[in-house]
C-alpha cells in the first residue's frame, strides 16, 4: 500500500497537469489555426470570484429563426453553422442540434431562451460573452464598449476564431482598433 | 474522562487494585492517546497558513496581468502548482507521518489546482459556469485527501461541494424557468466518506472529526432543498422532509455514539432539536397550515415529484433509525422528538378533512415535547434540560399570544399555568437538591 502512494500521487499530479495543458492546447489550436469572425455586438461591473473582472458582451447574431415550427428547449446544446456578411461580419446560417459535416464552420452553443410568442424563433448563448481584463481596465473598457456601442456609425465587435465547433475570443474591436487601445492610462 | 494521575496509578498499585503492569500499559495508552497540545497548534497554523496562501495567489491572479504576454501568464499559472506538487512529494518521501506537513501541504495544493485553472479561463476568455469550474476543481482535488492524506482538504472539499450543489441547486431555481438537481453533489459527498469513516473508527476524539461533523450536518441541511426544484407544489411535505432529517439528525446525536460528546462536539444533536423546533413552532399557526396547504385539484400528482420519494425514504430511515438503534439499545431512551415528523404528515393528511384538527395536534405535540425535557431534567437533576423545556413551553405561549383565534380566556390560563410551572418546577428542584445535601450530610 505504501509503495503505490508515491506512484498514484505522480499519476494524479500528471493529470492535474493534463486538465490545464489540455484547455491551453486546445486554444491555442482554435487561435492558430481557427477562421476568424468579427461578432458585431449590441449595447448592454461583473466579477467572478476566481477569474476577476470581465466586461460582458451581446451580440447581434444571437438569435435564430427557423421557416417552420422547431422541437428546441431552453438550456439545449446546439451546433451554429456561420457565414459573414456582406461587410464581413458573422452571420447564422443554420442551427442544429447534430455536428455538421465537415466544410462547414460551425460553433457549440446554448438555446438560451425558446421565444413561446413566436414558435419559429430561438435565442442563443455563445460559449464566449466575457472578455477578461485587468482589475482597473475592466470597468474603464466597460464605459468605452457602451459608449461605442451607443454610437451608430461605430463598429464594435469581438473577433472570434473558430474551429471544429471550438471558439476562442481574441480581442474586442471597436472600429478595427482593439479596445486596449481605447483605455486612457 | 480526565486522565488518572501518576499519584493516582502509584496509590491504586500501592493499595494492590492494580499490578504495575497494568499501571504502566494505563500510562502508556494515555500518552499514545493525547495529541501534544503545542503540536495541534502548530497544525492549525499551518494549515490556516496554506489556507491564507492559497486564497492570495487566487486574488492575484483574479488582478489579470495584461501587460504580460500569454505566454509568460501560462508559466505563471503552473508555477503555484508545480511548487505545491513538489512540496506535497517532498512530504510523501520525508515527512510522511508529519500530520502538520501533509494537512499544510495538501491546503496549499488544493488551492494551486483552482489558480491554474483560474489563470487559464481568463487567458483564452473561457467562460464556462461557475459550477463547471467547480466541478473540475473537485475532482482534481479529492485523491489528496486519501493520498496525503489530509482532513483539512477533506474539509475544504465538502465545503467547496456544498457551494457548487448551491450554485447548481437553488441559483438555477431564480434564474431561469429550467432547474438542475445537484446529483454530482451526492458522488462528491460519497468520495469523502471513507475518510469520515476512518475518523470515526479511529480518531472520535479528534478535532478534525468533530469539524467534519458539523460541515456534512450543515451541508446536508442547506443542500436538501436542492433537490425540491423551483416548482414542487407540495411545499407542506417539504416541511416534513426538513424536520424529518432534522430527527434524524437528533436520533444520531442520542445515539451511545455521540452522548459522551460535549454538546459543542455534538452538531447532530444541536443542530436536530434546534431544527425540530423551530419547524414546529412555524406549523403551529393553523394559519400557515391554510396558507401553504393549498387547493390540490389541479396539481400535477405527488408521486411524480422526486422531493416526495425524498420525504417518503426520510420517513422510513428516521423509522428504521428508531427501530435498529433502540433494538442494540444505542438509543438512550424513546423521546417525542423522533416521533414528530409522523405527527405532523398526520396533522397535513388531516388538514385537508378536518382544518382545525392539524393546530391542535401540533401545538399538543410542542407542549408534549416541552414537558418531556422537564421531566428529564428533573429525573437527571440538571438544570439546564429543566428549564429547556420551560423555555419550549414559554416560546409556545409568546407565540400563542399573538393568536387571535384563541379566546383571550384561554391564553390567559395558559399563561398563569406556564409562568407558575417556571417557578414551581426550579424550586422544587433547588429543594430537592438541598435535600440531598443534607442527607448526604447526616449520613
Amino acid at each position: 500500500m505504501k509503495k503505490l502512494i508515491i506512484p498514484v500521487f505522480i499519476a494524479l499530479a500528471f493529470i492535474q497537469w493534463w486538465v490545464p495543458a489540455r484547455m491551453i492546447i486546445r486554444n491555442e489550436t482554435v487561435l492558430k489555426k481557427g477562421v476568424p469572425y468579427k461578432f458585431l455586438t449590441e449595447p448592454v461591473d461583473p466579477a467572478d470570484p476566481f477569474r476577476g473582472k470581465y466586461i460582458s458582451l451581446n451580440f447581434k447574431a444571437d438569435e435564430f429563426i427557423f421557416p417552420g415550427k422547431h422541437e428546441f428547449t431552453t438550456g439545449q446544446e446546439v451546433f451554429i453553422a456561420l457565414t459573414k456578411d456582406d461587410s464581413g461580419y458573422a452571420k447564422i446560417t443554420w442551427l442544429s442540434d447534430k455536428e455538421p459535416a465537415s466544410g462547414s464552420e460551425y460553433v457549440k452553443a446554448i438555446i438560451s431562451y425558446v421565444d413561446y410568442d413566436n414558435r419559429k424563433k430561438v435565442h442563443i448563448a455563445y460559449p464566449f460573452d466575457k472578455y477578461y481584463m485587468e482589475e482597473y481596465s475592466a470597468p474603464r473598457a466597460e464605459i468605452v464598449y457602451r459608449k461605442s456601442n451607443r454610437e451608430i456609425k461605430n463598429r464594435t465587435y469581438a473577433l472570434v476564431k473558430i474551429l471544429k465547433g471550438d471558439a476562442v475570443m481574441e480581442d474586442v474591436l471597436i472600429n478595427d482598433t482593439s479596445i486596449h487601445k481605447y483605455i486612457p492610462r | 474522562m480526565a486522565p488518572i494521575s501518576l499519584p493516582d496509578l502509584q496509590e491504586l498499585v500501592e493499595a494492590g487494585i492494580i499490578t504495575p503492569e497494568t499501571a504502566g500499559n494505563i500510562k502508556e495508552w494515555y500518552e499514545q492517546k493525547k495529541e501534544p497540545g503545542s503540536n495541534r497548534f502548530i497544525l492549525v497554523f499551518g494549515i490556516f497558513g496554506s489556507l491564507l496562501v492559497g486564497l492570495g495567489i487566487i486574488l492575484l491572479v483574479g488582478h489579470n496581468w495584461d501587460q504580460f504576454s500569454r505566454l509568460i501568464k501560462t508559466f505563471f499559472s503552473f508555477l503555484p502548482l508545480l511548487l505545491a506538487q513538489v512540496i506535497c512529494l517532498f512530504v510523501l518521501f520525508r515527512k510522511k507521518d508529519n500530520a502538520v506537513w501533509s494537512e499544510s501541504s495538501a491546503v496549499f495544493l488544493f488551492f494551486s489546482i483552482a489558480a491554474s485553472m483560474a489563470l487559464i479561463s481568463q487567458v483564452y476568455h473561457v467562460n464556462g459556469s461557475l459550477s463547471s469550474f467547480l466541478l473540475t476543481w473537485l475532482l482534481l482535488s479529492f485523491p489528496l485527501i486519501y493520498i496525503m492524506p489530509s482532513s483539512g482538504v477533506s474539509l475544504l472539499y465538502i465545503g467547496v461541494s456544498t457551494w457548487y450543489g448551491v450554485e447548481i441547486g437553488y441559483f438555477g431555481m431564480f434564474n431561469s424557468n429550467h432547474t438542475e438537481m445537484p446529483y454530482w453533489f451526492l458522488i462528491l459527498l460519497a468520495l469523502t466518506f471513507p475518510h469520515y469513516y476512518l475518523l470515526w473508527k479511529n480518531r472520535k476524539e479528534s478535532n478534525f472529526f468533530t469539524l467534519h461533523n458539523w460541515v456534512i450536518a450543515v451541508s446536508l441541511i442547506i443542500m436538501l432543498g436542492t433537490f425540491m426544484g423551483s416548482r414542487y407544489p407540495y411545499p407542506e411535505w417539504a416541511f416534513v422532509g426538513y424536520l424529518t432529517l432534522f430527527s434524524i439528525f437528533y436520533g444520531i446525536g442520542r445515539s451511545v455514539y455521540f452522548t459522551r460528546s460535549k454538546a459543542i462536539a455534538n452538531p447532530f444533536l444541536l443542530l436536530g432539536i434546534a431544527g425540530v423546533i423551530v419547524i414546529l413552532m412555524i406549523w403551529s399557526f393553523g394559519e400557515v397550515g391554510k396558507e401553504i396547504v393549498a387547493d390540490h385539484s389541479n396539481k400535477t400528482a405527488f408521486f411524480t415529484w422526486l422531493f416526495s420519494y425524498i420525504t417518503i425514504a426520510l420517513l422510513i430511515v428516521n423509522c428504521l433509525l428508531i427501530f435498529v438503534l433502540q433494538k442494540s439499545k444505542a438509543l438512550i431512551n424513546y423521546s417525542p422528538v423522533e416521533i414528530s415528523p409522523f405527527i405532523m404528515a398526520l396533522s397535513i393528511l388531516a388538514i385537508s378533512h378536518f382544518p382545525p384538527v392539524a393546530p391542535f395536534m401540533i401545538n399538543g405535540w410542542i407542549l408534549l415535547i416541552g414537558l418531556y425535557y422537564v421531566r428529564m431534567g428533573s429525573r437527571e437533576n440538571h438544570l439546564g434540560i429543566l428549564n429547556f423545556g420551560l423555555l419550549i413551553i414559554l416560546t409556545l405561549a409568546v407565540i400563542r399570544f399573538f393568536d387571535d383565534s384563541i379566546p383571550f380566556v384561554w391564553r390567559g390560563l395558559f399563561f398563569l399555568v406556564t409562568g407558575a410551572g417556571f417557578f414551581i418546577a426550579n424550586y422544587w428542584m433547588l429543594r430537592k437538591r438541598k435535600q440531598a445535601i443534607n442527607q448526604n450530610h447526616l449520613s
